[in-house]
């Protein structure tokens, strides 16, 4: 290392070198570290959305005989936009897309926060179950898709193991039959993501102080009770983030609905990211598919400003209880240490 | 009325470890019990298993005669202070307070509740900070706000476990007072458990001293330090360990168990010091270390390889490495089996 | 402190000891929650175990109509020979290597594997900058985390004309950047989360022994998070293999990955491909679930963002 020692044998910092350890001030290291992420920011940020910014004011197609930088001969400022606004098939698209989000969502948490309440408890083989429950979490997206295109064929296991249950012939269209499209893929869906938000849920109720529960019990509340005063309002904070977090994915969804319908019969179950991949590689319409795409990115670049919060605080208070924690332990008093003996 | 009645009860836990074993205990109507031992002796548990927590593998507990072992915690009107108090941090001092009565059947009437409240915060100085969110309270508060939280469903028996574990040392003098008066004045049976013996010393009318899941002994604070049943009692209760000497019966030529080996037990303050040579002197040791502790000293010394300790007076201080004569108060040594560790008369 | 009110000194007087309600609804209860349970398995677990299932059945077997095979009766390899391209294609469906999924499994490996080292590299070094020198500010994590709100088909179609302008479209390399890009954001906030649980002062104390920053970020800091940084891995490769749409849209046949192929067998066989499918599926299945399994105690953390830590 390049410092010296001095008479008194003290290490000093090498001449010519300003004070600050590390050879290079903090900033232009930090500056350094950050840079290779700006610039995949800039790649797949910045970049497509010059691009599509200037798309979204043409009406181009790669049909239309002309490549993608003579596109300005089709300029139409924003008459694509407006036509977005205007266009039945895009609301009815972002419709379908909120309801499987609500829908979906609210199974996942109903089912996962159920599951989860049913295996605080300890009992044998909660471990193995737990690992069992996580599977369909693990099944890649598009897999999961064609599994239930499997399963909802007319003369599938579905209809049959009905059929067996009622004792007569269920013959129920649950792909072809364009009111019951949507709700087969939000099947896929709730099936595939419950394991998560149980696993999230479970983490949560797990780490429930026990003591305060013990307590409540001592003063005679009942199960309502405990679930109502206590649970509740001490998972809020982890709910929050578990419903935000399923509801950001939920509303990307594509990959399962793509395997099982392809967004059809007609567009029934056409999502927004499924609209989107229809207009621009079965219609190739481009340009309008760009306008599209921005408004898109504004109402989610909206509503992510209000889902944000939740996850950082998340972050911010799991933070804090880590430092409250220790300075807790400094002075010797830590209220939330497990009673001993 | 609330008499807590333990009968051979046992707890044995699902790896083996069995926390208390065959336990017996009257704990009388309105008396201040503390459950005394080293961490691991099976107190907590005991109390759990009193306050309905943990179920017991055997045995019965009895509230006033009435078998109360298979009763929901809820229902055994009992109040239990955790040693980290259980604070519902989510709620305000006012709704932590009043929990138990918003829970009850029938639900009391919100002005009743208030009331009740009031009441509960003028005992524990809690009036000022009634709206006050219970996370953001000193931990000298939260002690208060579960003590409240727990008296304001009248409970027959009050458990605290480590009541004052937590608390700075200026306060705990202070709750152990108040915590004294407040059971002397509303008469409630109290059982407390930790492993502090001053503090079980200063305060409990009767100590249950245990180990290894075993009662060792029960007897007011005085019989414990005065007449120790075992070695284990003897060594644990008081201030200064008691010092314990090797020694065998000599009873002359017939007499039974001659040659019986046993421990001589004899408390530092018990101890007189002389000099090396003086006729009274029962036993002769070198000063290795001494601590000053203010009104007195702790001599530290090497009595025949042995460790002892003596407690002495700041005026007349031997210097390390003295050899010093030690005079011991007959009237109370004491001896123990070295087989069966209990006290041996004479 | 005040007298004790009258009211209180209940010495016992109102002990009233309810008998507990040794009723049936008490017997019931577990028997209710492990009848929930198995329901939930049978539900949860059954599509698994029909797919499994079936990439051991024979065509007979697959889709009958009027019948249904709950059970393989004849239990068969022939689909898994089949679609790893280790038997000849026989019949007027023989249309030899083309049925092979091997070429895409490869691309899909390769691909996953490419984009995950790229997010770890650029990623790692993000989230140490971000933990430890709060660079870009408060708000860039919170950017980084905007980006996974968008559907990435948005962000997809104007890449799509970079691509094949540049001559990435079809290509593995083109896959490779994408999925890095994509993914980054995960191997950021999830690194960062690990970083901030180490103490700056271990870091400190290299620098003060010594070290450059780099120095004390590669022989102190990152041994310090190697479990959280393998965890990370695993987990960006699983993300980076369950990938469907930007191998839809980015590759044609060159670069086509695995899911994609299935699609492909869906759409060009009208279903009568299921045991193939699902040998497929199974084959795709288990790389996610052995890693998913071994990272299961970070996946909450993952998918949250590290905005749940355990």
């Amino acid at each position: 290392m390049a410092e010296t020692v001095d008479e008194q044998g003290v290490r000093q910092a090498p001449k010519g070198r300003l004070p600050d350890v590390g050879g290079r001030s903090e900033k232009s290291v930090a500056a350094l570290l950050t840079a290779p992420g700006q610039l995949v920011m800039l790649f797949i940020v910045l970049f497509p959305a010059v691009l599509a910014i200037y798309l979204g004011f043409t009406a181009w197609t790669p049909t239309s005989g002309d490549d993608v930088w003579h596109a300005y001969r089709y300029w139409h400022w924003f008459d694509g936009y407006w036509e977005v606004l205007r266009d039945g098939t895009f609301w009815s698209a972002m419709w379908r897309t909120v309801l499987f989000m609500v829908v979906a969502v609210g199974m996942e948490f109903l089912i996962g926060f159920g599951l989860a309440m049913l295996f605080l408890k300890q009992f044998r083989g909660r471990g193995v179950l737990t690992l069992f429950f996580l599977l369909p979490m693990m099944v890649v997206p598009a897999v999961s898709g064609f599994v239930f295109f499997m399963i909802f064929q007319v003369d599938g296991p579905l209809n049959e193991g009905l059929s067996l249950l009622l004792g007569r012939d269920i013959t129920i269209l649950w792909l072809q039959n364009p009111s019951l499209a949507l709700w087969s893929a939000m099947v896929v869906d709730i099936w595939q993501w419950t394991p998560l938000m149980f696993l999230i849920l479970l983490s949560g109720l797990v780490a429930l102080p026990e003591d305060q529960m013990n307590q409540a019990r001592i003063l005679g509340a009942n199960s309502w009770h405990q679930f109502r005063y206590l649970i509740l309002p001490m998972m809020k904070p982890i709910i929050l983030i578990a419903l935000i977090i399923r509801a950001i994915e939920v509303f990307k969804v594509f990959d399962a609905v793509y395997l099982l319908t392809q967004g059809g019969p007609g567009d029934a179950s056409t999502t927004i990211s499924v609209w989107m991949y229809r207009e621009v590689i079965i219609n190739s319409r481009w340009g309008y598919a760009c306008a599209a795409a921005l408004v898109v990115l504004i109402m989610v670049t909206i509503a992510g400003a209000f889902a944000v919060r939740p996850i950082e605080a998340g972050q911010d208070s799991t933070l804090e209880e880590l430092e409250i924690g220790e300075t807790d332990r400094t002075i010797g008093v830590d209220p939330f240490a497990k009673a001993g003996a | 009325m609330a008499e807590i009645h333990l009968q051979h009860l046992t707890k044995q836990f699902p790896g083996g470890l069995i926390a208390v074993n065959d336990l017996d205990l009257v704990i009388p109507d309105g008396s201040f019990v503390a459950l005394l031992g080293p961490s691991g002796c099976g107190k907590t548990t005991t109390m759990n298993m009193i306050s309905g927590l943990e179920k017991p593998t055997s045995g019965e507990i009895y509230f006033d005669e009435q078998p109360i072992t298979r009763l929901p915690p809820g229902a055994r009107t009992v109040g239990f202070v955790f040693q980290n108090y259980a604070i519902f941090t989510h709620m305000s001092v006012t709704e932590n307070i009043s929990f138990g009565l918003r829970v009850s059947k029938p639900r009391p009437s919100e002005s009743e509740i208030e009331r009740r409240v009031g009441e509960i915060a003028d005992i524990l100085g809690l009036r000022g900070m009634l709206d006050r969110n219970a996370s953001r309270l000193s931990v000298n508060d939260m002690q208060k706000v579960a003590l409240g939280r727990s008296m304001i469903v009248n409970p027959a028996i009050f458990l605290l476990d480590e009541p004052f574990s937590n608390l700075d040392a200026a306060f705990r003098a202070y709750m152990r007072a108040e915590l004294k008066r407040i059971q002397h004045e509303v008469g409630q049976t109290m059982v407390y458990v930790t492993h502090d013996q001053v503090e079980a010393m200063s305060m409990a009318d009767h100590i249950a001293v245990m180990d290894a899941g075993r009662l060792q002994q029960y007897g007011t604070p005085d019989e414990l330090y005065n007449a120790p049943a075992n070695r284990f009692v003897a060594g644990f209760v008081g201030s200064t360990q008691m010092n314990f000497l090797p020694a065998t019966l000599v009873l002359g030529e017939h007499g039974a168990g001659n040659g019986r080996s046993l421990t001589l037990g004899i408390r530092p303050e018990n101890v007189q010091l002389a000099a090396p040579d003086a006729a009274e002197a029962t036993l002769a040791g070198k000063v290795n270390l001494i601590e000053p502790l203010g009104a007195k000293d702790v001599i530290h010394l090497d009595v025949a390889g042995h460790g002892f300790r003596v407690v002495g007076t700041p005026g007349k201080r031997p210097r390390v490495g003295d050899n010093v004569g030690l005079v011991f108060d007959s009237a109370r040594q004491l001896l123990f089996d070295d087989e069966t560790t209990l006290a041996v008369d004479g | 402190m005040t007298a004790v009110e009258p009211e209180l000194t209940v010495p016992g007087a109102e002990v009233k000891l309810v008998a507990p309600r040794r009723s049936v609804l008490g017997l019931l209860r577990p028997l209710a929650r492990w009848a929930t349970i198995l329901f939930l398995m049978l539900l949860y677990g059954f599509p698994l175990y029909w797919t499994v299932t079936m990439a051991f059945k024979p065509p007979a077997e697959w889709n009958p109509p009027g019948t249904i095979y709950w059970w393989p009766e004849n239990w068969t390899w022939d689909n898994f020979e089949d679609i790893l391209g280790l038997k000849e294609q026989e019949g007027i469906f023989a249309t030899g290597k083309s049925r092979s999924a091997i070429p895409y499994i490869e691309n899909s490996i390769i691909a996953a594997t490419g984009g995950t080292l790229l997010a770890l590299v650029v990623g790692v070094l993000a989230a140490y900058g971000i933990a430890r020198f709060r660079s870009g500010g408060r708000m860039l994590p919170f950017q980084i985390l905007q980006l996974r709100m968008f559907p990435p088909i948005a962000i997809i179609i104007p890449l799509l004309f970079m691509f094949v302008y540049l001559q990435l479209w079809d290509t593995l390399w083109g896959l490779i950047i994408l999925y890095g890009a994509v993914t980054f954001p995960f191997v950021v906030w999830l690194m960062r989360s690990f970083f901030q649980e180490v103490p700056r002062e271990i870091s400190d104390a290299a620098i003060v022994d010594g070290c450059t920053h780099w120095g004390a970020f590669f022989k102190v800091v990152l041994p310090q998070v190697k479990g959280g940084l393998a965890a990370t891995a695993l987990f960006v490769f699983i993300l980076n293999w369950s990938d469907f749409l930007i191998a839809l849209v980015m590759t044609q046949d060159n670069a086509r990955t695995a899911p994609v192929f299935l699609q492909a067998l869906q759409s060009g066989s009208a279903g009568q491909e299921y045991g193939k499918q699902a040998a497929l599926a199974v084959i795709l299945i288990l790389p996610p679930a052995i890693f998913g399994l071994a990272i299961q105690k970070y996946l909450v953390r993952g998918l949250t963002f590290g905005a749940i830590k355990r």
